[in-house]
């Protein structure tokens, strides 16, 4: 009888055993599943943030830490902004045209899969959001929403477009091959566009989210998320690279709306903190996020311990210093460091005159300030014609607020044009423009004589306007997977 | 006691005393644990450690019935003797192994599946705190590598050929009946009774969605009857690097090599003329080769006057200074191993407990492993129906490391190799001489920074800011492990033939683990110090339910099994990093600024049903079969549930009549089995869910997500079906092996399939693709010679195997696609580790250009030949070779004489290619700063050369593209273990009261022979290298004692 008892304990055991019907439902701690992600206006919000995080998030190397690593590459690519030694590596490869110039290579790759990644997470949220339980609800921040997500995809395809294409030709039909173009999620790879219609498609993203935002009342969290300033921002830069100069000097002038810009004896403290009345569009960086030496400010401040203190100090050309006075502010902010000449250190925070720097890494990342709304102004009026003055004084507006004793300029026509440019050499310096400026302007690289070494360079010292050079190649990864890519030309 | 000796007294009056000492034939020695039984009686007695008995035997008993596990049964006529001393033989037959298998134990005779039983004596010659190091070499089918030097690491296997593609093919790990999810390490190899490795479907299929590729059983000492025991063993020695460093140029090369390289690039790249380059080079501005490389000059002579104009070495200039930093960074580490064990019990209760203590050394300064470990384990029938068993083991550890791979700055093997030759540890004044500081300490050279340590004038190229020798006994990168095991079984037998079982057990392991950069040189200084401490918690239940029923009827005999069994598996951690520090501590509490912190958790349960039959029929025909159904977390609840099976067969043939005619076959057994299994482990708990990750992205203090995985609810296990055909031998008493043939064939196969990365993700898990080995493998035992005075025994295991995909997903094409990763292509018709990379064509002797070769296409894209291009963009890519070798395994030679035995394991592997990237990495074309191999002395140097390492041009990308130039034959033999052992004599160990006393030297990784000197073919099962921690050279002294 004992035993019989014990044996049916033990059946009863295996029957217990045999598990609650969701001993085999498990999920994740570290991520969250569609529906439970998507169903709430919230959530779609989330996903909006997880969008800006990646701007300045680490993507496992060094030298790609989001938007400013792009950036950094942009101008290591042009002939402005230079290192002088190779110190521990980072960014050599791009400044040498070899990055962006080798299917195998990581950088390349991580650029187009960066932008490509905003794209994915904006399409996301705009097939989703309207099926949100609370979108009626919440209609103004579904607008807002919206909104950011047309405006990043429209300024991922324009990054994309002037990166990875040959240049856009205002006076030509721009039928060459673009970039892939989705607007809804898939998990099918497109053949190329064409650079006009890739340029179709951004102004009407563009277009699309300037007129949400201005229909929304909602209030973006901090400087991270765009709005109807940062929209007609990228709008303006947009036009200026498509010859629609009347847009441009719009746009330009309507988006820098509440940014002041800082008086000159301010210029050199504000480009590492948001709370500045010039930043349009940035992240507000904390401690935990700091991505340490992978970061732009280990890469550009000379003083407090990163990359650049380490050797690689980030140097100004011959012909930016030259080109600005002895009274102008922004020439203060580069010095002789390291037995290095112009060592800029226009993004330490503290006037860059001093010489112990920062002592912390938590510092904020800008993409976007009210000062190249004026020179994108200036620019847009100059090249409009008949209206010189107007020009003149837009640029004025901009350099006394640098330069003191900056006198509003007598030049007219092309000459206005080129002190125009060459004051926008000057002023966003460092920020990530020249070598989209090398393009849509149609000029030469030429790194002689601006005082680089020139044993660094490798073989990227000349490039005639118009070279292979200038163009990304296609990483690896997608030709491999996307049967429809299209190579450029090797 | 008084009772009991009268109670002996009365039985004296029926009984009579017979007392005596059972002997080994071999070596004379004492049997202690022999059986002595009174024929056709249940009377009986032990022998002590002595191998002294008493038996009281009735009036009427006629025989005496010794014998001894491994001999020969003897039977003693009494003839009214009082005292008979035996003397036992050796079976010739050894006695019929008992093998742990899936759920149960089997004889090797009955057993039809494959499976290979190494035991504890052969596993205790390796000098290793994981049990996985054992096997190599001595396991058919069982492939192993990552043999790295760092003490405590474990080894990865891989058992017959390669399973999977993106999914584990690591096999599953059983210990005592349970799955193990705690860390190899900490098992203690003393404890380890045996290991088998069940290699087909017959073995592995019981284990369903986890058995596809193979099951490594760990099985602990249990105590036997007899005399209770206590053993100590204790083994010290010393550990060395076994694998020599890669040759590599001296001072005066390395300057006149970077010089060479510099001025090529001027002219070249940078179009200089000739003079101006070499006026540039060998000059001192920032562009001459001493401040190229940091302005480090070794020489005592001027900067510009170094190297001439020509390119040489300034023949006036003494050498002033030169450090090895690899000697350096080494040392002669110390090993001690101590262990003492107690163990006894008797017909129904036995018991076993251990304490263990191992601390080791590496032979890099700095890394250690430092272990202790304990085990209990008892097991009684306490009722004629009810049994119960139970085994607590613990233990606490902490390894000591590095970031022993990869290109981290912190990673001594990377460092050691890599850094030029004219960069000292230390500051040197104008003479050469050390710089001391105020104390009389050595000036430490961080190559750059600003720290004290910075000399003034010199930034090093190749990892300035740096200097190991100062930083590593600063920094620490340590895992403490605290591990907790606990196997509990009980048992009732009822009903006559049936047993039931209930199990229960948990592996508990927590670490703790210490990432620490110092708050005042290198890399942290900026930030003064950052430290991470993460707790990782790691606990697995499994509880199973097992009913057998076991019946013999005149010469059937059948047994049948059905069980339940749930598995429920939790992992969670939490972080925290914080800078800042101002005192030399690694405690998060003095440190100023919170970095970061986490936690997050996951989670895996399985839950299956299972079924045996075995049915023998007169020990000559054997059929079993098996049958699993498993469903598991993993996927998707449509989809979980999945079905698991085997069917084998084996025919004795020795037992049938007309083999009676052939004595001298002592035994051949034929066996097939066919089943299938699943493999559920694909890296992901969560593959099938449409994820969006919360880690690490929030957006300041607003929480953030991001698109991380698509969704796939059809994904589920692989499948593994497995047929295996073998044939034991064993004849004329001294030859005795398997030949077995298999056919895995993987299907199902997780692939990533990558997605264009346009669309955002770029890779999706799909059950697409299939994939086989087909392979035979041999084990052969000869006893050469098996005299009493001289044995020599040999043991030799191969394996061949060939793997293949057989099928890829289709790509938008409609063809099968073939999908590059890294060194490698996947694609039908391919091995999974086939090379694919641009094919190395030489070098252009007219300007020293690397060559690959490239396809010449037709219009229509035909290939119609091929040329070689300078541009390693432009460059094909071809399959030049493979990684898996064409036949690998191991020798095992013992010798004995008297008391001497002497064994050594050869290991051994014949083919495949090795992608020497650590090599590679030495090969560069000018890289200022990093060292070079003695290789590139063969470099071309001016038109007309014929060689095969093209010209040095510093930033000469094309000329390091990955390419079949770093391919080299992986073919390998090891001298993996030498043991020398000395068996004290018995009248000796006796004197001193103990039953057995051994002696023994025992040497590790010996010898290695190979294509290149430095490399450690070994790494890694895809053929590739990481700046990995090389072996370490082990050579121990031990004793073995016994009361």
């Amino acid at each position: 009888m004992k035993k019989l008892l014990l044996l049916n304990i033990f059946i009863l055991l295996v029957i217990l055993a045999g598990c609650e019907k969701d001993y085999l439902e498990r999920v994740p701690t570290s991520s969250l599943a569609e529906k439970d992600l998507l169903s709430t206006v919230g959530g779609n919000h989330t996903l909006l943030h997880g969008i800006h995080r990646s701007t300045y998030a680490f993507y496992s190397s060094h030298d790609r830490f989001g938007q400013k690593a792009v950036d950094m590459a942009v101008d290591l690519l042009g002939e402005d902004y230079y290192q002088s030694e190779r110190g521990y590596g980072w960014f050599v490869a791009w400044y040498q045209y070899l990055d962006h110039r080798n299917i195998n290579s990581a950088n390349l790759e991580w650029v187009w899969s960066y932008y490509y990644d905003i794209i994915d997470n904006a399409n996301i949220i705009l097939a989703n959001i309207d099926a949100a339980s609370d979108a009626a609800l919440k209609t103004s921040e579904v607008q807002f929403i919206k909104g950011n997500c047309l405006a990043y995809r429209a300024f991922s395809f324009y990054q994309l477009v002037q990166l990875y294409a040959q240049r856009y030709d205002i006076s030509g039909t721009n039928t060459h091959p673009g970039i892939p173009i989705y607007t809804e999620p898939t998990q099918e790879g497109k053949a190329r566009s064409t650079v006009a219609e890739v340029y179709t498609q951004i102004n009407k993203d563009l277009d699309d989210a300037i007129e949400l935002f201005t229909t929304s009342t909602f209030s973006r969290a901090n400087v991270s998320e765009l709005n109807l300033r940062v929209a007609q921002g990228i709008k303006a830069r947009v036009a200026l690279t498509t010859g629609q100069y009347a847009v441009a000097e719009e746009m330009a002038k309507a988006s820098r709306t509440g940014h002041a810009l800082v008086p000159a004896a301010k210029y050199g403290y504000g480009w590492n903190k948001a709370d500045n009345t010039e930043w349009m569009w940035g992240a507000v960086l904390i401690t935990e996020q700091q991505t340490s030496y992978a970061s732009f400010f280990s890469h550009i401040d000379p003083y407090f311990g990163g990359y650049a203190t380490l050797g690689n100090h980030k140097l100004a050309s011959t012909a930016v210093y030259d080109f600005m006075s002895a009274t102008d502010e922004r020439k203060k902010t580069f010095r002789t460091i390291a037995g290095k000449p112009r060592v800029g250190r226009k993004f330490t925070g503290n006037g860059g005159y001093d010489a112990t720097g920062q002592s912390n890494w938590t510092n904020d990342y800008l993409y976007m300030r009210s000062a190249e709304m004026y020179l994108i102004e200036a620019e847009a009026i100059a090249r409009q014609g008949g209206r010189d003055v107007d020009a003149q004084k837009a640029l004025f507006d901009l350099v006394s607020k640098r330069d003191p004793s900056y006198v509003q300029s007598i030049l007219t026509g092309e000459d206005l044009i080129q002190e125009i440019l060459m004051q926008r050499r000057c002023e966003l310096w460092g920020e990530g423009f020249r070598f989209f400026d090398l393009k849509r302007l149609n000029l030469d690289l030429n790194r002689e004589n601006l005082g680089h070494t020139s044993s660094l360079w490798n073989a990227a010292g000349y490039f005639a306007a118009g070279d292979k050079n200038f163009v990304f190649l296609i990483p690896k990864q997608e030709m491999d997977a996307n049967p429809k890519m299209v190579q450029n030309e090797l | 006691m008084t009772l009991l000796l009268i109670t002996g007294s009365v039985i004296i009056a029926q009984t009579r005393q017979i007392t005596g000492t059972v002997k080994a034939r071999e070596d004379g020695s004492p049997i202690p644990g022999a059986n002595v039984t009174v024929k056709g009686t249940t009377i009986g007695a032990i022998t002590g450690t002595d191998g002294r008995y008493m038996i009281n035997v009735p009036q009427n008993a006629t025989t005496l019935v010794f014998s001894f596990i491994g001999m020969v049964n003897q039977e003693v006529l009494i003839e009214g003797r009082t005292t008979i001393d035996v003397v036992l033989e050796t079976s010739m037959v050894s006695v019929d192994e008992v093998v742990v298998i899936a759920y149960g134990t089997a004889t090797k005779t009955a057993y039809t599946g494959s499976a290979e039983v190494v035991k504890s004596d052969q596993i205790v010659k390796i000098q290793t705190a994981s049990a996985a190091k054992a096997l190599e070499g001595v396991a058919a089918g069982v492939q192993v590598t990552g043999g790295i030097g760092q003490p405590g690491s474990s080894a990865n296997i891989r058992i017959r050929g390669i399973g999977s593609v993106n999914a584990s093919s690591s096999p599953l790990y059983v210990v005592d009946g349970a799955p193990y999810d705690g860390a190899l390490n900490s098992i203690n190899t003393n404890d380890i009774e045996s290991i088998s490795v069940l290699k087909d479907a017959t073995s592995a299929a019981l284990y369903g969605a986890r058995g596809a590729n193979g099951v490594i059983i760990i099985t602990t000492k249990k105590g036997s009857a007899g005399q209770s025991t206590i053993n100590f063993r204790a083994t010290v020695g010393t550990v060395n690097r076994a694998v020599p460093e890669y040759d590599r140029v001296d001072v005066k090369d390395y300057y006149e090599l970077m010089w060479e390289g510099w001025y090529n690039a001027l002219v070249i790249a940078s179009k200089f003329t000739p003079e101006n380059a070499a006026a540039t080079a060998s000059g001192n501005t920032t562009s001459g080769l001493v401040n190229k490389l940091g302005g480090y000059n070794s020489y005592n002579v001027a900067n510009d006057q170094l190297v001439g104009l020509d390119g040489k070495l300034n023949p006036n200039a003494r050498l002033l200074y030169y450090d090895d930093w690899n000697e350096n960074l080494a040392r002669t580490g110390i090993r001690q191993d101590y262990n003492i064990s107690l163990s006894g019990g008797n017909e129904k209760s036995k018991y076993y407990a251990s304490v263990a203590n191992l601390n080791e050394e590496g032979m890099v300064k700095w890394s250690y492993f430092k272990r202790l470990t304990g085990r209990v384990g008892a097991e009684s029938q306490v009722k004629k129906w009810l049994k119960m068993d139970a085994a607590l083991s613990g233990g606490t550890s902490k390894l000591q490391g590095f970031l022993a791979e990869g290109t981290y700055t912190t990673n001594p093997f990377y460092y050691g190799r890599l850094m030029g030759p004219i960069y000292p540890i230390w500051q040197r004044d104008t003479n050469g001489d050390i710089i001391l500081d105020g104390n009389g300490d050595r000036m430490f050279d961080l190559g750059g920074g600003t720290s004290i340590y910075k000399w003034a004038g010199h930034t090093r190229p190749y990892a300035p800011n740096s200097n190991l020798m100062l930083t590593l006994p600063m920094d620490e990168r340590s895992t403490a492990l605290n591990n907790f095991s606990a196997r509990l079984g009980t048992e009732i037998s009822f009903l006559k033939d049936f047993k039931f079982r209930v199990s229960y057990n948990t592996d508990l392991s927590n670490y703790f683990l210490t990432t620490y950069q110092n708050y005042l040189y290198a890399d942290a200084e900026a930030v003064k110090g950052r430290s991470t401490k993460e707790y990782r918690k790691v606990i697995s239940y499994t509880m199973n339910e097992i009913l057998t029923w076991a019946k013999t009827l005149g010469s059937h005999r059948v047994s049948l099994l059905a069980g339940h069994e749930n598995y429920e598996y939790t992992w969670s951690n939490v972080y925290a990093t914080r800078t800042g520090f101002t005192i030399p501590t690694t405690e998060l509490v003095a440190a100023s600024v919170a970095e970061g912190n986490s936690s997050s958790s996951d989670e895996y349960s399985i839950e299956g049903y299972l079924f045996r039959g075995d049915y023998n029929f007169a020990d000559k025909y054997y059929v079993s079969g098996s049958f699993r159904t498993d469903g598991s977390s993993r996927f998707y609840s449509d989809v979980r549930w999945g079905n698991f099976w085997s069917l084998g067969g084996s025919w004795r043939i020795t037992q049938e009549r007309f083999m009676e005619n052939l004595p001298w076959i002592n035994d051949l057994k034929l066996k097939a089995s066919f089943g299938e299994q699943g493999n559920d482990d694909i890296g992901t708990y969560y593959g099938w869910q449409s994820l969006f990750s919360i880690s690490g992205r929030n957006n300041g203090n607003y929480n953030g997500a991001l698109h991380s995985q698509l969704e796939n609810k059809k994904l589920q296990w692989e499948k593994n079906s497995n047929l295996n055909v073998g044939l034991d031998f064993s004849f004329l008493d001294r030859i005795s092996g398997t030949v077995e043939y298999f056919i895995r064939n993987s299907s199902n196969l997780l692939f990533s399939v990558p997605l264009p990365q346009s669309t955002g993700i770029s890779s999706n898990w799909q059950n697409i693709g299939s994939m086989s080995n087909k392979g035979i493998e041999a084990t052969l035992g000869i006893d050469i010679l098996k005299g009493n005075l001289l044995k020599w025994n040999l043991e030799i295991n191969a394996t061949s195997y060939k793997n293949k995909i057989t099928k890829m997903p289709l790509g938008t094409d409609g063809k099968p696609q073939e999908i590059v990763s890294g060194t490698k292509k996947l694609s039908e018709g391919h091995s999974i580790y086939d090379f694919w990379l641009r094919e190395f064509a030489g070098v252009d002797s007219e300007d020293g250009s690397i060559l690959f070769y490239k396809d010449i296409k037709d219009e229509e894209g035909e290939v119609t030949g091929r040329e070689t291009t300078k541009d390693q963009n432009a460059a094909s890519y071809y399959y030049v070779g493979s990684s898996i070798p064409k036949v690998y395994g191991g020798i095992t030679n013992t010798i004995s004489v008297k008391g001497f035995e002497l064994s050594a394991l050869v290991t051994y592997s014949l083919g495949g290619d090795f992608y020497d990237s650590n090599w590679a990495s030495l090969m560069h074309t000018g890289a200022f700063g990093s060292h070079w191999s003695s290789d590139i002395l063969n470099r071309w140097q001016k038109k007309g050369d014929i060689t095969d390492v093209p010209r040095l041009q510093n930033n000469y990308t094309a000329a390091t593209a990955a390419s079949s130039r770093y391919l080299i034959d992986a073919s390998y033999l090891s001298l993996r273990n030498v043991t020398l052992s000395y068996r004290i004599p018995v009248s000796i160990s006796q004197k001193l009261d103990m039953s057995a006393l051994n002696v023994f030297v025992s040497g590790d990784n010996l010898g290695l022979l190979c294509k290149r000197k430095g490399m450690d073919p070994q790494q890694s099962f895809a053929g590739t290298a990481d700046f990995t921690y090389v072996p370490s050279r082990i050579v121990s002294v031990g004793l073995n004692l016994t009361f």
